[in-house]
This record gives C-alpha cells, structure tokens and sequence, in this order.
C-alpha cells in the first residue's frame, strides 16, 4: 500500500502543479495602460461595418469620424472643419489638412469619398448604409473639400454621416476587406496592436495624431460577455472601466474602496409596441387606457432601481432633435380608475386577453420588464399570455404580425436608441403607415413625418416633428416606458466621467496622479 | 486493424453528411439572418441585395450542395458578421478549446483515478463517501456558478489568478477548474463500478491466494480492468467539451468555438454555426476513432478484423 500512496503523492504534486503553475498573478507593469471591460462580441474592426454600441467605442480610438459629438451633444469640427450646404440635395464638406493615416500617408477628400462608397455598397452589407441610402454620390471637389449629393433633400446628413469612422482607401485596397477588418488602417488616437477574437483587442498610442499624443500608451478593450465576470474582473484589478453594469450590483461596487459605479441616462428609450390594427386596440380609449394600467415607475424603483431610468413620453428620450417640450413627461400617469372608464366608455366592460412578446437578453432587464407589464396587467382582471423570445425569432415574428389580421390585443416590447439623435428615424421604422412593421397606420402621422424627413429649414422641421409627437401622444400605438440609465464602473486611479451617449472615449479620461 | 481504421473513416463521411444536413436545414428553418444583420430602416431592396450577395436568394438544393462540395476543400465561406474566412475563425480558435478541454480531462483522470480505485476498493468508508460527495457536487453545481466562486475566490479575495482571458498558463487554471467539474465527477463512479465489479472477479481471488501484493492487485489487475468504461467516457466528454464548453468559454472570456458557435447560432451566422458543427463533429469521430484503437491496448481480447 505504500507504493499507492507513493503513487498518489505524485499525482496530487502534478495536480497541484497544473492547478497552481504560474504562482502569483503578474502585476499591472504598465501604468499608462488602461482596460476597459466591454459585454459584446466584436466581430470586426473595419469601422465603415459595425454600428454597434461597444464596436463604436474601439472604433473611435482607432478611427476619426467627420465631426464627434462633445458632452453637450453638439458636433465638434473633426476631420470636417466645416460644411455648407449649397442647395436642398447637395452638401460641401472642407477636411482637415495635415492629417495622417497610421501608414503614414495623407488623409484626403477620396478617402472620405471612399469609405461613404464602400458603405453604401451593398456588397459591404454595412449597419450604416441604412443610416446615409439617401446619399446618391460623392464627389472629390479638391483633396480637403468634398461634396455629397443626397437622393431627395436629407436634413439629418450630417447626423448620421458623421457617425461613420474614415477608412484609409489606399490601405483597404491594398489589403482587401478581410484583412483590413483585422488590421484596420485609421488617422484615430491610438494605432490598431493585437485582436484576439473573442479575448481582446490591444491598442497603442499614436503619437503623430493632429490632437496631440493621447493620455495613455496603450488602450485594451475586453471582451466579458457574463456580467458578473465584468464586475469581479473591475474589483480584481485586471479592468479599469466597466459598461453594463448589472442594477443589482451597483451598490456593491460602490462599497469597494477605489471604485466607482455611476449611472447617466442613456440614449435609449424602451416602449411597447401596439398592434393597433386589430382587436380592442383599434380603439384609441383602449389604448389610452392600457397607458393608464402600466406603472413605470414601480418597474423603475424596484427593478431597474438605481440605474437612472426615468419615464418618457416617446419612443426615444427627449435629447433626440425635434422632442415637443410642451407635452407631459409622464402623458398617461398610473390611474385604474381612469383607464377603466376609458375601457367603458369604449365598450370593454370586462378585461380581455392580452399577447404580450418581448426579447430576452435584449435589453437590460427586458424578461423582468415583460413579467411585470404582465403582473400589472393581471391585476386588473386581463388575461395576459407573455412569450419571451432570442432576438432573432422575435424579430422576425413581430415583422410578420402584419400579415395576420385577427381580433387579438397584441403588444410588442421593444427599445430604440441611436447616436443620430433623429426621433422621425425611429418613427419612420416602426409608427409609418408602409413601415416594415407597420402596425399603426395613421394617415395623418405619415403625412407629417413624410414632410419631417425632407424638410431643409430647420425651425419648419422642429414644428413638424412636434406635431409627430404630439399625435403620438394622443393616439397612443405605444405604451410609453422610460428612458434606460447607462450604468459603468470604473477604478479611481482613472479620471473619468462617463457620457450618456455610450461613448467610452480614452480622450477623455486620463490617469489619477 | 488498417480495413477496420479505413471503414471507420468511411462511416465518418455518412456522419458528415448527417451533420451537415441537420444543421442545414435547422437554420434555414431558424429564419433570415439578413433581418438581423440589417438595421431597422433597411429598405427592401438593401435586403434582397444582401440576401443575393450571402447566397441566400439560391434555391436550397445548390446551397446545401455549395456546402458539401466546399466543405471537402475545408472552405466554409465568410462569416456574416466577422467578415472572415469561417476556416480561419474556426482555425484560430480551435487550438485553446483544445488546449481546455485537454487540461480538463487531464485534471479529472489525474483526481478521478485514485480517488475512484480507493473509493471502489473501500466502499462505504470515508473515501467512498468523498467520492459520492464530488460526484453529486460536481454534476449538480451548475458551471457558471462554480466559475464564478473561483474568480471571486482566487481572483479577487485571494488575488493570485486572473479573472479570465486566455493569455498564460495562469488563466488556463480557472476554467480547467470549472470544466473538469463534472468529468471528475462521471470518472470517479465509472470507476468505482468498475473496481467494485472486478474485486469480485475470480482471478482477483486468484491473484490473492496466490500471494500477490495488494498493491500490485490494484494497480495491475483491478485497475487496468476497470478503466475502460471510464476510458470511454472520457473520449466521449473530450469530444462534447470542445463544442460544448460554451458556459465556461463565456465565464472566463476564454475564445473557444464554443462561444464562436453560440455566437453564430444567435445572431444566424450560417456559415459559423455550418463549419464549426462540421468540425467538431469531425473531431469528435476521430477521438472516438483513437479510443476504439487505444482498447486493443488496454485490453488483449480486444481485436478489429
């Protein structure tokens, strides 16, 4: 027997070996490096593809857009100085002069010229072409000023075009698109280092930017898709900035020495969608009513609490252009006894069924939201019959819902939320008669967000998306929720703020000294 | 042993098939992945033109039919949303789920062998109880939770292991931890059984009148016979860890197929979730391959003709 132990002593040396090889953890050598804990997959790095939140984020250190946005939502001048518009379909852009690209060559006109191009080809299947199909042409007036011929008049041109990162042309042919999407060429802050998909994507400073060097040397974003793995990779040391942070664990972090949960009110609005074509919800008062029935506010304070979610009277919150300021934040307020007289006053004696879908893993909280929508709904007498579904699958099925036409009360979770700040994009994929989900088909809504869209003069505009918001409001094809809070974490040895925006830009944040 | 590896390999074309066909037409049926490559406001014209370029306007006996004739020359097309070579990805990514799932196996057997032989050897003793105790444990806890545990234990109380990341045999630690859980656990009762059956064997019996060592009675007779059903779950759990290692891939942020295959399976990356079941389930008829062949080895009386 004591060959066996022999035996085993060995065995448990190698285990013990293999579990603890490598002893202690090496620590941060480098203190001009700073890691940021992303919760999506990245998939690529060739900028003109990708609209993703948290892609935008690398994005930006690599890339330069035309203009960025500051903290006041303002556009500031980046590789556009300047644009005029010089007739309702035609805009003049001046580029910045002296700008390099990470190879070192110059930044012109045909670059920019280039990367709208690749965008709008379809071939590209780019995020952003829907964001600039109304651009027809570009066209290279000399190498710093550039022309872009729109379709039919587009005020919101340089809302979304600015959004696109510019590619480096010469280097994108010289590398083809695969290649360029792992080794992406940009005139940004930082040059491109190291990608492990999946893992991480490295960064180092580039010190020839025409801001100036940037504050740190190098700049690691982190993939850590589990939430709990993000926060603890923030307390281990191994992050210095987390997104996402999940509501429940906010305090937690807050309690740590040397670090900081914050939450900002985001870009992104949630709401129900209403099939108003059939069924009770054809009748406005029902759909008022059904307002009436949902408290936001409780699902606020004790779901979402701490995350600095607050009601709203749209799809998206009121930092989008054109947001009426003359309507009530909270149109439909919690009042039972309200909405069952509206529900009388329209026939409905009794509480009917209710279909009510919603994405799971969508949104933040998206199944809670769903099971209290369907809890408040229960308790005054509905029969509510809540299916959550993967996002692919609910998609497609609330896509389809237009080809059915029955008589049942059917309601769609769903959240918008899009750096162009525009209120009639949203509108005009979800409320126009003819949209793809075309559920609300209000002649007098489509023929005013229809004016909206091309109309150049920006105070005739504003009124006219009013008057969209304002049928909104009082036609209700939505349940109105509440604007999500952002909610990051991040370690005091860096000096940062967070945006609510969903930009993380290392620009500006800088080391604690 | 040549006729019988030559048919084997044979059988793994009709499992190819298979597998291919299955996974072919479960995503065609999941739906169009242009809808969700797409933002909202694409128009329908924007969709046909992206349903044209991925292929996907074709009817689906040239796609399945471009699929099989590809696969032979290992090309699975381009991913939808990484832009890449599916090859590449799969490529790139299929060294570190190997690299898990070896260490796993690894650091199950190294625990689950004597542990097993001891807990078989004395049952109901104190060691017999450990064993039934790891098992239960380590096929109940659910992988996420004990992921979690161990970054907060030893990442961040104890602060000498990384929280996750795939960069140095350090961070190879947490996850093989996690993934071995429950192969530890299925090794230690196969063995178990196994040494329980053949201490009852008459040549054990034999080897003991005989005057043989009780040690030598263990390790030689008692478990060399008890290993093989272990041995073969062990193939078959390899085989299922490399794929299916998607909880701790995602915990540890460790970038395995795994996760490039629930990644495509959610966001309908057809090309992805195409080549990467292709390939695992390649891997996973050679592994079964290599045990079939390392039996003769372990037990004489078994022959392939």
């Amino acid at each position: 027997m004591k060959r066996i132990w022999k035996i085993l002593f060995v065995l448990l040396v190698i285990t013990v070996f293999i579990v603890f090889a490598g002893g202690q953890k090496e620590a941060e050598a480098n203190t001009k490096k700073v890691t940021i804990g992303n919760s999506a997959t990245i998939w690529t790095l060739d900028g003109s593809i990708d609209s993703g939140g948290q892609s935008r984020n690398i994005y930006f250190h690599i890339y330069d857009n035309l203009y960025v946005r500051d903290r006041g939502d303002k556009w500031q001048s980046a590789l556009a100085l300047s644009h005029e518009i010089i007739d309702d379909l035609t805009w003049e852009l001046s580029l910045r002069k002296g700008v390099k690209f990470h190879t070192g060559e110059e930044f012109t006109a045909k670059d920019v010229k280039f990367t709208i191009e690749h965008v709008l080809d379809p071939k590209s299947l780019s995020k952003w072409k829907a964001f600039i199909d109304l651009v027809d042409r570009v066209e290279v007036v000399d190498p710093y000023t550039v022309r872009i011929i729109t379709k039919e008049p587009f005020p919101g041109l340089i809302n979304n075009v600015a959004l696109i990162p510019i590619l480096s042309e010469t280097a994108f042919k010289k590398m083809g698109a695969d290649d360029f999407g792992r080794n992406p060429v940009g005139t940004g802050p930082y040059v491109f280092e190291k990608w492990v998909e999946g893992e991480y994507v490295t960064l180092r400073e580039n010190k020839e930017h025409w801001r100036g060097a940037p504050p740190f040397e190098v700049v690691e974003f982190r993939e850590i898709i589990d939430d709990f793995a993000r926060v603890a990779a923030l307390e281990a040391g191994d992050v210095d900035i987390i997104v996402n942070v999940p509501p429940d664990l906010i305090s937690r972090i807050n309690q740590k020495p040397n670090l900081v949960a914050q939450t900002v009110p985001s870009i992104r609005g949630m709401y129900v969608l209403i099939d108003t074509r059939c069924g009770p919800f054809k009748d406005v008062r029902v759909r008022q009513a059904i307002n009436h029935f949902v408290d936001v506010n409780e699902f606020i304070e004790f779901v979402l609490g701490g995350t600095g979610a607050k009601p709203i009277n749209n799809m998206v919150p009121p930092m989008y252009f054109g947001h009426n300021k003359d309507l009530p934040i909270e149109p439909y307020p919690y009042d039972p006894e309200k909405a069952e007289g509206l529900l009388k006053k329209a026939g409905y004696t009794e509480p009917f069924e209710i279909e009510l879908y919603g994405p799971i893993g969508r949104y933040l909280k998206d199944r809670e939201l769903a099971q209290v929508i369907e809890g408040q709904l229960e308790k005054h007498g509905f029969k509510v019959h809540y299916e959550g579904m993967e996002w692919g699958t609910y998609f497609t099925y609330m896509r389809t819902r237009q080809d059915v036409t029955d008589d049942k009360a059917v309601l769609f979770i769903l959240g918008y939320g899009a750096p162009h700040y525009e209120t009639i994009t949203p509108w005009n994929e979800f409320l126009r008669t003819g949209s793809k989900v075309n559920l609300w088909q209000d002649e007098e809504f489509t023929k005013v967000l229809d004016a909206a869209l091309t109309e150049m003069d920006e105070d005739t505009r504003i009124s006219l998306i009013n008057k969209g918001h304002q049928l909104i409001v009082e036609r209700a094809p939505i349940i109105f929720l509440y604007q999500i809070g952002d909610a990051y974490a991040w370690n005091e040895r860096i000096n940062w703020t967070p945006r609510g925006d969903e930009m993380v830009w290392m620009l500006e944040a800088s080391l604690k000294e | 042993m040549g006729t019988y590896i030559l048919k084997r390999l044979g059988s793994a074309i009709f499992v190819f098939l298979g597998v291919s066909l299955i996974v072919f037409l479960c995503l065609r049926i999941s739906g169009d992945p242009v809808e969700l490559i797409l933002p909202l406001g694409a128009t329908q014209k924007h969709i046909e033109a992206a349903r044209h370029s991925l292929g996907l306007d074709r009817p689906l006996y040239e796609q399945y039919g471009r699929l099989i004739l590809n696969t032979f020359r290992l090309d699975f097309g381009n991913s939808i949303y990484y832009r890449q070579p599916v090859r590449a990805l799969i490529f790139r990514r299929l060294p570190r789920s190997l690299i898990l799932s070896s260490a796993a196996v690894v650091l199950a057997m190294l625990i689950a062998i004597p542990l097993g032989l001891l807990a078989g050897y004395k049952r109901h003793s104190l060691v017999d109880n450990l064993s039934t105790g790891i098992a239960i444990s380590g096929q109940s806890i659910p992988s996420f939770w004990l992921g979690i545990m161990l970054i907060i234990i030893f990442a961040v109380k104890i602060d000498i292991l990384p929280t996750g990341g795939s960069r140095g045999l350090q961070s190879l630690v947490l996850p093989t931890l996690t993934l071995s859980a429950i192969p530890l656990a299925r090794f230690t009762r196969f063995l178990r059984s196994g040494v329980i059956d053949t201490l009852s064997q008459d040549y054990i019996r034999t080897a003991r009148a005989k005057g043989v060592k009780e040690s030598r009675v263990l390790l030689k007779h008692t478990l060399k016979n008890s290993i093989r059903p272990a041995f073969t779950d062990m193939g078959m759990t390899f085989g299922r860890l490399i794929g299916g290692a998607i909880v701790t891939e995602t915990v540890f942020s460790w970038p395995g197929v795994g996760r490039l295959l629930m990644d495509g399976i959610t966001y309908r990356d057809f090309p992805v979730v195409e080549g990467t079941a292709i390939v695992i389930a390649m891997i996973f008829v050679f592994i079964n391959l290599i045990i079939d062949i390392s039996y003769t080895f372990l037990d004489p009386r078994v022959v392939y003709k």
